[in-house]
């Protein structure tokens, strides 16, 4: 992860151009919707007489709304609960409060058909290519499960559907008939995405989907996930810890810090003027591609802390270059400085 | 690593065809006493005999005969143990390792359980109850190992459990049972099969030591391990009698051991190291 | 990590001198050319950063200079290595053992398995100070402590009592880092020190490695994936590509004017932060395969620029301008 200074290559490569900034879509019915979400689980920490039950807070009262089209990016480092919002959005979790909506219908304790239709709504991939593949499991049968347990499509229809996934991907559709381990981690990653679109899903889960590729590979697959979002009008949920490919991908973004969303704006909004101190010492702190670049890290105290225990009043407090007296005691409530560019943060209040 | 599992391979080929073929490669009625010729040395002994190419026993029968045919018992009891304790371990092992919680607390007490008895009081307590026949000695060796299978395969799952793959499988709408069986199972019947082979081994060294004990497989019918019983008392005057038989049975569970060792190199997918992609 | 005015490395004989070193893999499919003829140098207190993907073979190469490759069938073929001098590959086992730990260390990339969960930290950090400077008792606990308050841990004296699982990841890194500075090596090899580590926690440990390679004039050589981390760490750069360097120059030159189609690649791949592009250049195609490299140029099935000679011919090495290396046909013809 980096930031590339000003080069330009002189490769016979099309040049870049501007995207086309989408404004936030307001009016619009959000397609997934997340209320006031909170998810705990619980530890046992202490061992033998002395074992207590601990409660790992993992996500405190999330909320936000991603519209049709959109791509949405959650950011943070380890233990802020980007991760685990994504599964409570796919219902590999369920939420301990709070609701999740999806095209309106809650969606939080679906069972049975109600689930089985939600997930042929809603897709995901996820982090490592290495373990994304039943590695015993040839990749056509891989790619076709989803069309398999939602009963869908004949055997030769099957197959077909296959092939055209494959050629969507980028790979051959005669090494269907191959096993995993026959193919490196960007192709992988490729047919992991196949296999996510199999059902003309509405809306893909992409958890870390290129952290774990080398830097030309991830290229390739950003580029494809931005080709199919327009070509079968995806909607995404990215959630990274590398900024610059979520700046690059994303139209809005929320930051998120142990648990809560600490700000949410557009994309070119937030990386242009972030409000937010663990913003700002984020954004700071990824290196720069250009050794003229003067690194200044904002530097942040101390380790983040456990989702165990979290610090009381703003969770960033205790790590915050411009805490106050109030920060210690209250939590800072949701405060909106400009249009859509959200803060949580008692300086600004 | 080779191609092909020579040495094993070969000692199993060679007394799975000898089971097989018995009836055809017996010299003699394994059964029909001849008691003018008791305890002739083997063939190449000063006085044996090369009708009797092992000799005979105390009560004539001719000991290669009653070797051959022995090896039909003492194998189709060491498979069918195994079989019936793979099964029922693996599946329990299956329902521990993937729904934890309860259910794994209760399947693990009671392996836990099973692995404290002692293996000679369950077979008494088993036989005692049912008698003895081949059908109850597989139950008594099936009782007495599928705990170990059921520790083996509940550890395996929780960690193919880790995959992505697993829950990825949840997100396409994949039901608890294609999980368990298309995607958790086929993962860890590597392990299964391995340990499978080099259990045969021991199916059958405990079904010579049942039978040893009177609890196995009655007389006249020979099994390798009352072969080894009745040998005992006659070791200082005749050797053979129970010799063949052990010898017999560490072959076999040599073979089996080296077919395992092999196999589980065999299966080991740990080609990738520098391909395409490797990390250098 | 300010870049003021270069005091530059040691200009007398390098620290290290790397030449022509081949690492290869015997397998049973065949002979994994992992490292096939690096060279390079790395001067007193400099930082060299070697960059690649996978299988560039750039771990490989550090560890060959510790004489470490993993066996069964890794075999450093050619080569020499003469660190301050001296020819590492003829040394004997037992002089290689007196060298790690105390002249040339590593810091090892995933902080969370390179230290022994069951023994405490402070007797950790100790080790190479009791194995190479026979240190005992208080005198080594007292220099345990200093290097620990040298990576800036803080409440020092605690800490060293406490297990690894104690310690955070970012902290792990930190131990790490006192561990190979006990013994005030010349040489570190750092191997992607901070991957695994969150953007903040990386920030701090790099602002830490840059200080203390300024203030002990370490000579470090820098091994990652990540351009932004070159650009602030590292004097010179070196980028490998399926076991060869493709281009080797100081870190100005390789960022401002790189000559090598792959180096060109890399650079144009990564999203550029503050400005929206629309789509991400690439290099097309995978990382070859190591057991089937071909005839000519390694780069050249992904090369946009590759000629027909590149596909036949393997390119040399050549001098650019001062102290540019690089390895490309295209070179030639300007």
């Amino acid at each position: 992860m980096t930031r590339s200074a000003d080069y330009s290559p002189t490769g016979p490569e099309k040049p870049p151009h501007q995207a086309e900034r989408r404004p936030a879509p307001r009016a619009e019915q959000p397609l997934v919707s997340v209320e006031g979400l909170h998810k705990s689980f619980a530890t046992k920490t202490g061992s033998g007489l002395w074992k207590k039950t601990g409660w790992v807070r993992a996500v405190e009262g999330v909320s936000f709304k991603i519209y049709p089209g959109e791509t949405f990016g959650l950011v943070g480092e380890s233990g802020c609960g980007k991760s685990t919002t994504g599964k409570v959005i796919l219902r590999v979790l369920e939420p301990s409060r709070g609701r999740v909506l999806f095209e309106d219908q809650e969606v939080s304790h679906l069972k049975g058909k109600g689930l089985l239709k939600f997930r042929s709504q809603v897709q995901a991939v996820y982090q490592d290519p290495y373990s994304s593949l039943n590695p015993r499991m040839r990749i056509d049968h891989s790619v076709a499960e989803p069309l398999v347990t939602h009963r869908l499509l004949g055997k030769e229809a099957r197959r077909e559907k296959v092939a055209t996934l494959m050629r969507k991907v980028g790979l051959l559709p005669e090494h269907a008939l191959r096993y995993p381990h026959e193919f490196s981690g960007g192709q992988r990653q490729r047919i992991g995405i196949a296999r996510a679109l199999a059902i003309n899903p509405r809306f893909l889960v992409l958890d870390e989907p290129v952290s774990a590729l080398d830097v030309s590979i991830q290229a390739q697959i950003l580029n494809l996930l931005a080709d199919l979002q327009k070509e079968l009008r995806l909607t995404y949920l990215f959630i990274s810890h590398d900024l610059s490919v979520v700046e690059h991908i994303c139209d809005r973004v929320a930051v998120m810090y142990l648990g809560k969303i600490v700000e949410r704006a557009e994309s070119g909004s937030l990386f242009a003027n972030p409000l937010h101190p663990y913003t700002q010492a984020l954004l700071s702190a990824v290196p720069v591609a250009d050794p003229d670049h003067l690194f200044q890290a904002i530097p942040l105290e101390g380790e983040i802390p456990s989702p165990l225990n979290p610090p009381p009043g703003c969770r960033f407090h205790p790590r915050c270059p411009r805490r106050m007296e109030v920060c210690q005691e209250q939590d800072p409530r949701c405060l909106e400085k400009e249009s859509g560019h959200l803060v949580y943060c008692h300086l600004y209040d | 690593m080779r191609r092909f599992p020579v040495a094993g391979g070969g000692i199993l080929v060679i007394f799975i065809l000898a089971a097989l073929f018995s009836p055809w490669l017996a010299t003699h009625d394994p059964v029909k006493q001849d008691l003018a010729n008791t305890l002739m040395p083997p063939a190449w002994q000063q006085g044996g005999d090369a009708s009797h190419l092992l000799g005979t026993d105390n009560l004539g029968r001719d000991i290669f005969s009653r070797l051959v045919h022995g090896a039909r018992v003492s194998l189709l009891v060491g498979i069918l143990a195994v079989s019936l304790s793979l099964v029922v371990g693996t599946w329990l092992g299956l329902l521990a390792g993937f729904f934890g919680g309860r259910i794994e607390s209760i399947i693990m007490r009671l392996t836990d359980m099973q692995l404290a008895m002692p293996f000679i009081l369950m077979a008494i307590a088993i036989v005692g109850a049912l008698g003895p026949s081949t059908r109850n000695i597989v139950i008594v060796l099936a009782v007495c190992n599928w705990a170990t299978y059921a520790r083996l395969i509940r550890g395996e799952v929780l960690s193919v459990r880790q995959n992505e793959f697993v829950e990825l499988a949840v997100v396409n709408g994949a039901g608890t049972g294609r999980i368990l069986f298309l995607h958790i199972l086929p993962n860890v019947v590597n392990t299964l099969i391995v340990m499978a082979t080099l259990d045969m081994g021991r199916m059958i060294i405990f079904e010579g030591a049942m039978s040893f004990l009177g609890l196995g497989v009655q007389p006249p019918q020979p099994s390798w391990g009352n072969m080894l019983a009745d040998g005992r008392a006659y070791l200082s005057v005749a050797w053979h009698l129970a010799t063949f038989p052990g010898l017999a049975i560490m072959l076999v569970v040599l073979g089996s051991n080296l077919f395992g060792d092999w196999l589980r190199g065999f299966l080991d997918p740990q080609r990738k190291k520098f391909l395409a992609g490797g990390r250098a | 990590m300010n870049r003021t005015a270069p005091q530059g490395p040691d200009p007398s004989a390098p620290l290290l001198q790397v030449r022509g070193l081949k690492t290869h893999f015997h397998t049973d499919r065949g002979v994994v050319r992992a490292v096939d003829g690096v060279s390079f140098d790395l001067a007193r207190g400099e930082v060299l950063g070697i960059v690649g993907e996978s299988g560039s073979g750039k771990t490989i190469t550090s560890l060959s200079i510790l004489r470490l490759v993993p066996g069964p069938g890794g075999r450093i073929e050619a080569g020499s290595i003469r660190f301050k001098g001296m020819e590492l590959l003829t040394k004997s086992d037992h002089e290689m053992r007196r060298l790690r730990g105390a002249e040339i260390t590593m810091i090892p990339q995933d902080p969370m398995t390179s230290l022994n969960p069951v023994y405490r930290i402070g007797d950790q950090i100790g080790e190479p100070l009791a194995l190479h400077q026979k240190l005992k008792g208080s005198a080594l606990a007292q220099k345990v402590l200093s290097t620990l308050k040298l990576v800036q841990i803080p409440s020092p004296r605690r800490r060293m009592r406490e297990y690894p699982h104690q310690f955070s990841g970012g902290m792990k890194q930190r131990a790490m880092i006192a561990m190979c500075l006990s013994c005030q090596p010349s040489l570190i090899i750092a191997d992607e020190p901070t991957t695994a580590l969150d953007v903040t926690i990386q920030a701090q440990i790099l602002l830490l490695l840059k200080g203390l390679q300024a203030e002990l004039r370490t000579g470090i050589i820098f091994i990652t994936h990540d351009l932004g981390v070159v650009a602030g760490m590292c004097d010179r750069v070196a980028v490998m590509y399926a076991g060869v360097i493709m281009e080797q120059a100081d870190v100005h030159t390789i960022f401002k004017n790189p000559l090598h189609p792959y180096t060109q690649g890399l650079l144009a791949s990564v999203p550029k932060m503050g400005r929206k592009q629309g789509r991400l250049m690439t290099v097309p195609g995978q990382p070859p395969n190591l057991l089937n490299l071909g005839r000519g140029c390694r780069f050249a099935p992904r090369c946009a620029q590759a000629e027909p000679r590149c596909h036949e011919e393997e390119p040399r090495t050549i001098r650019v301008s001062e102290g540019h290396n690089l390895r490309c046909h295209l070179a030639e013809t300007g």
